[in-house]
């Protein structure tokens, strides 16, 4: 019982996946792309994914 | 919801680190937000569920914003400050 929220958890996470590779995309688009803040989103977009990952397995 | 920090510039010289610590910024008001509305009277399961789910999110970006190569980027800024007479 209750498992379920964990699909909102999950909702957010993807959220913030997207918002990370919009950000990517944007800095990446500049003539001199900052590497380090893309390496930095990069870093936190594997994080939400891991924390994906998690939610996924308690929801089963 | 989306909160934003102030448009004012940061005392900070690292352009990397100045949008980072933005960020850091914007994710601290999200954070407080989820709290305040988590003190809400009569919240339904549903929008209970809600709020703990992007605080789920909220701690993750934080627990990896924070990491080590941000604290070196501080620490780094703090090198680079000029030595006072």
């Amino acid at each position: 019982m209750g498992k379920k929220h964990h699909k909102k958890a999950i909702d957010s996470l993807t959220q913030r996946i997207q918002e990370h590779q919009e950000k990517i995309r944007l800095e990446s688009e500049k003539d001199l792309p900052d590497e380090g803040l893309i390496k930095h989103w990069e870093k936190e977009i594997r994080a939400f994914e891991k924390a994906i990952q998690q939610a996924r397995k308690r929801l089963e | 919801m989306n909160m934003q920090i102030s448009d004012r510039s940061l005392a900070i010289r690292s352009s990397t680190l100045s949008t980072l610590i933005a960020e850091l910024g914007t994710e601290c008001s999200k954070v407080q937000a989820l709290i305040n509305q988590l003190q809400l009277p009569s919240l339904t399961t549903n929008q209970q569920a809600e709020i703990l789910g992007e605080l789920l999110a909220a701690t993750v970006h934080l627990h990896t914003h924070c990491d080590a190569d941000f604290q070196s980027l501080i620490a780094q800024e703090m090198e680079n400050l000029p030595d006072e007479e």
